[in-house]
């Protein structure tokens, strides 16, 4: 559902009560590619009684069906799209939930699609602009603060994959947001970190080792393990003491 | 109605226990309702903002509640 209808606007979220060591060694195990949470605390606020079962929310946070996943049709699912926004800046578009004012209708746009630093420069630009009321201009600045922060967020994130030696995730993050911050101070801060992971023989043979894993996983998905296994033991072999040949030799480990 | 089968139909194989059937789930909140809140501590394969119904306020959701049992 995931893949089909993402870029309509589609979230899944799988969300299981159990503890982050459970649910985290069955995602890596199972190979699984949307959001799981682990600790979901709303169990009891939704009154969830049985497994496998799974509610469609709308855009305007209604639900509009509940049932057995595997009952879910097509039907349904757009009929819960209508009226949701398409994700078309993926994980660096970012919204709020409160109204603001029509002067930032194209930083909020910019912001949903992703381009933060056109977010950011036009709300900026709104909390200069003298010839505006001081509310208008405080929400312009606001605004801008939070599209900032939103980039540091994900700056933290993707420093996170990093120090695990998720790599080839951390540095696509910080790629992406690069390019979104471009033109800004803090675009220029990333480049030159950017930069600086480039010359880390360390990190880079963590990245190398991390994109065959990631080979590695593809190879799973389309052959199985059993004919995958090769790719795993060379992951071992060729990249030694690497965070990527731990995880090939425990996936080896698997039954 | 045969189904694609994507990854998150992988879920639904390790803990089949409701009867296959078209009604709707009998605990869950009735078709038309608000959405209860969605809170957990821990997300895997998600970038940004903590998903809850206001950061994804604007998308559909598919809330798919399941156990590794």
């Amino acid at each position: 559902m995931q893949e089909e209808f993402g870029d309509k606007g589609l979230v899944v979220l799988a969300v299981s009560s159990e503890g982050d060591e459970l649910v985290s060694e069955y995602v890596e195990k199972m190979g699984i590619n949307i959001r799981v949470a682990a600790n979901f605390t709303s169990k009891d606020d939704w009154g969830v009684r049985s497994y496998p079962s799974a509610a469609l929310i709308n855009a305007d946070g209604k639900i509009t069906w509940t049932g057995h996943p595997g009952n879910l049709s097509s039907g349904k699912v757009k009929d819960a799209l209508k009226g949701a926004k398409p994700s078309k800046g993926g994980y660096l578009g970012f919204s709020v939930p409160r109204e603001l004012p029509s002067q930032l209708k194209s930083a909020v746009k910019a912001a949903s699609d992703g381009k933060l630093a056109k977010a950011y420069s036009s709300s900026m630009k709104i909390a200069e602009d003298e010839n505006l009321d001081q509310a208008t201009r405080d929400e312009g600045q606001t605004f801008a603060a939070e599209v900032l922060a939103y980039a540091t967020l994900l700056r933290d994130q993707a420093e996170g994959f990093i120090s695990k030696r998720f790599m080839v995730k951390g540095t696509d993050v910080l790629d992406s947001l690069a390019s979104a911050m471009k033109g800004t101070d803090f675009g220029l801060e990333l480049n030159k970190r950017i930069a600086e992971i480039a010359e880390d023989e360390e990190l880079q043979e963590e990245l190398a080792a991390d994109q065959a894993f990631e080979k590695a996983m593809e190879a799973v998905e389309k052959r199985g393990m059993k004919k995958s296994k090769k790719k795993f033991e060379a992951i071992s072999k060729n990249f030694p003491s690497t965070k990527a040949a731990e995880r090939a030799v425990k996936k080896l480990r698997e039954k | 109605m045969i189904l694609k089968l994507t990854r998150t139909l992988l879920l639904t194989g390790t803990a089949s226990m409701m009867a296959v059937n078209a009604s709707a789930a009998p605990d869950l909140p009735a078709a038309g309702t608000s959405a209860p809140k969605i809170e957990a501590s821990t997300w895997f394969n998600h970038i940004g903002s903590t998903p809850s119904l206001e950061t994804l306020g604007g998308k559909a959701i598919l809330l798919e509640f399941w156990a590794t049992w």
